[in-house]
């Protein structure tokens, strides 16, 4: 498990970072000051500092300065409400991996915190190499930007073959599912692919099933986890809980089981609907926070969406914008995908949505050539 | 031959006149080109009067000419290509004919029939081309803030070295130096890299542009936490970004560079990877890239 050393002068600030990084399934370490970090240093190692610049006794300058002086280059984020480029500029030098400006968002915490952990000297992934039953299972430069690799609906973690048949055959045709059965395959996927839903059986020999899970949350932080048990372990929901899962789904499973858990865990309309060749966004009804998760579904169901078309032999799409959710990063992002995809696959796109997203759209250059309407019909026509 | 220390001295010398001139508000400014002028006067109004922008635009050909062909571009083109002035204006609109308008007359700006001037501020045009695009794509990725504003300023914010570095010029020719190699490169930049911002000020209070621009000119040094999502802030992302990539005019310090990337990332949010990505493809976005 990564252990991660936070020195901040203000309580608030360490108890923010310590409940966003356990949640990760991260060791959180705490100091007042740069005096106490240097001192906690030369008691522990730590996988990352996340260090604050203005503080009593030793600000943060001067401990990093003192830090690589005695030789430790252990990675440090700085987190700060300092924005002077003469005092920024001199952590560089001194070597910061990166830098957040208090306030800040749980996301830009969350993303910088996994970018720099996935990137050690080796090459290999700092976040589950403290366990050393699964540290030889990562392949130096696996992980990536979560934007380029594979969306899958459903991994499964366990030890019997036959379960992956059998909770294969209860699921409808349009999720997908990879299924794993061991630790070292499990923490190897999670580099390469993203999921929605991680079910891990809760009895798999030599390996403890609580902590590949923390280890795989630290890979997936977006997942849902979800523990297999059998039905003989009686209700053990409230423990399973309190270790970190979500959920529980018995072992064998029975079709009505299935059906709920899909229920709460899927989306009943999905983000993206084909009808000819109009690519249709649904709207989004969740919470914010699953925002991320609405356009990461999106990207890849049009990454798929345009392949079928392009076998089904269309050269031309309709990408039907009306219903998107108003985030203009993360629609340009949807398009430049979508559009670099569609190219490669000879395929034109012509875009439908309102006078607000095609603002967004024409904004950007990248995007602004691509045929925008306001309704379907004209789309069609191509007028 | 002038000795080492000549070009030291001659460029304290223009220094000091350099800045007393902007202290005694005595900077000759250039004057907004007349028909660009007379065009965004027009442009102010919200129900603009089309007759009376078209015959402005008449009387400049190139400008006229430009309209055009922003009208027939893939993002405003629907249907077949148009000749008509009158249709172009309207398929255009106001607020990117004001951006157009304005990129022309800034344009005139950067000319100098001086050969080593010319040089120079082709790469600070360059330079603020990839800031103006990249503020745009910026703006739009963030939201709540509008591009063209963002663009402009980008645009603008090194207006000022080109008009300094022709002060200098003429500063130079009325003290009667005009053999070249009389001022050397580090003290003539020392000289705009410390004025430059001034002299953008100025040029910016006196073609009245709106203060959001004028206040991105006057400061790139630091961001403004204060204001997060400001212009003065994008342009500085745009800024640090574009040479980070390269479309630099001067010294520059890679530290101070990742530094300034890193805050302005931070405190302006938006997709580090889509970022990426158009930083990555801005070459081929300039004319003959």
């Amino acid at each position: 498990m990564p252990r991660i050393l936070t020195i901040d002068d203000s309580s608030t600030i360490r108890s923010i970072i310590t409940k966003q990084m356990s949640d990760l399934g991260f060791e959180v370490d705490h100091a007042e000051d740069g005096q106490q970090g240097l001192a906690k240093l030369e008691e522990i190692s730590v996988d990352l500092i996340l260090l604050d610049v203005t503080m009593p006794v030793m600000d943060g300058p001067t401990m990093l300065a003192a830090l690589r002086e005695r030789g430790d280059q252990t990675p440090v984020i700085m987190l700060t409400s300092e924005s002077k480029r003469s005092i920024v500029a001199g952590a560089v030098k001194l070597g910061i991996e990166d830098y957040i400006l208090k306030p800040f968002k749980p996301d830009e915490l969350r993303g910088k915190v996994m970018k720099v952990l996935r990137l050690d000297s080796n090459g290999a992934t700092a976040a589950v190499g403290a366990n050393p039953a699964v540290a030889s299972s990562h392949a130096p430069g696996a992980s990536g930007d979560a934007a380029t690799r594979q969306f899958v609906d459903i991994l499964v973690v366990d030890d019997m073959e036959n379960v992956h048949k059998k909770l294969r055959g209860l699921l409808p045709v349009h999720v997908s599912m990879t299924g794993c059965v061991s630790a070292r395959d499990a923490l190897q996927v999670c580099q390469e692919k993203v999921f929605r839903v991680v079910l891990v059986d809760l009895v798999i020999p030599d390996v403890n099933s609580v902590a590949l899970m923390n280890q795989m949350r630290a890979l997936q932080p977006h997942a849902v986890m979800v523990a297999l048990g059998l039905r003989s372990a009686g209700d053990v929901s409230a423990e399973i809980k309190g270790q970190g899962f979500t959920d529980l789904v018995f072992k064998p499973f029975e079709a009505a089981a299935v059906e709920d858990f899909l229920a709460k865990h899927f989306d009943v309309d999905d983000v993206l609907s084909i009808d000819g060749n109009v690519l249709e966004c649904a709207a989004f009804t969740g919470k914010e926070d699953k925002l991320d998760r609405y356009f990461t579904r999106l990207r890849a169901l049009c990454h798929e969406s345009l392949e079928k078309l392009a076998s089904a032999c269309y050269d031309d799409t309709i990408i039907d914008l009306s219903a998107i959710p108003l985030r203009n990063d993360k629609i340009v992002r949807l398009l430049m995908d979508s559009d670099k995809e569609a190219k490669k696959l000879g395929i034109s796109l012509r875009l439908v949505g309102t006078p607000e997203i095609k603002r967004v759209v024409g904004a950007v250059m990248e995007t602004a050539t691509l045929p925008f309407f306001a309704t379907r019909a004209e789309a069609q026509n191509g007028l | 031959m002038p000795s080492a220390e000549m070009p030291k001295k001659l460029g304290s010398e223009l220094e000091r006149i350099v800045l007393e001139r902007i202290a005694n508000n005595r900077l000759v400014l250039p004057a907004m080109p007349a028909v660009p002028q007379r065009c965004l006067e027009i442009l102010k109004e919200p129900d603009f009067n089309v007759r009376k922008l078209v015959k402005e635009l008449e009387a400049e050909p190139v400008l006229a000419l430009l309209v055009v062909r922003a009208a027939n571009a893939a993002a405003f083109g629907r249907g077949g290509a148009m000749q008509a002035l009158d249709q172009a204006v309207l398929r255009v609109g106001a607020r990117a004919l004001k951006t157009l308008i304005m990129e022309y007359a800034v344009n005139e700006i950067f000319e100098s029939s001086n050969r080593s001037l010319k040089e120079a501020n082709r790469k600070v045009y360059e330079h603020s081309l990839v800031v103006a695009l990249l503020a745009r794509d910026i703006a739009a990725l963030i939201g709540n803030i509008e591009p063209d504003t963002c663009y402009l300023a980008g645009l603008l914010h090194d207006i000022g070295k080109p008009v300094l570095s022709a002060m200098i010029l003429e500063i130079d020719r009325k003290l009667g130096r005009q053999t070249p190699g009389w001022i050397d490169t580090s003290a003539w930049t020392h000289i705009i890299e410390t004025s430059h911002r001034k002299v953008g000020v100025a040029v910016a209070t006196e073609w009245r542009l709106p203060e959001a621009i004028t206040a991105a000119i006057r400061d790139c040094s630091d961001y403004d936490s204060a204001d997060r999502t400001s212009v003065g802030n994008i342009v500085r992302l745009a800024n640090a970004l574009a040479k980070r990539e390269g479309y630099t005019t001067g010294p520059m310090d890679a530290a101070d560079i990742e530094a300034m990337i890193m805050v302005g990332m931070s405190m302006l949010g938006g997709d580090t990877s889509v970022v990426d990505r158009l930083v990555n493809n801005i070459g081929s976005r300039l004319p003959g890239g």
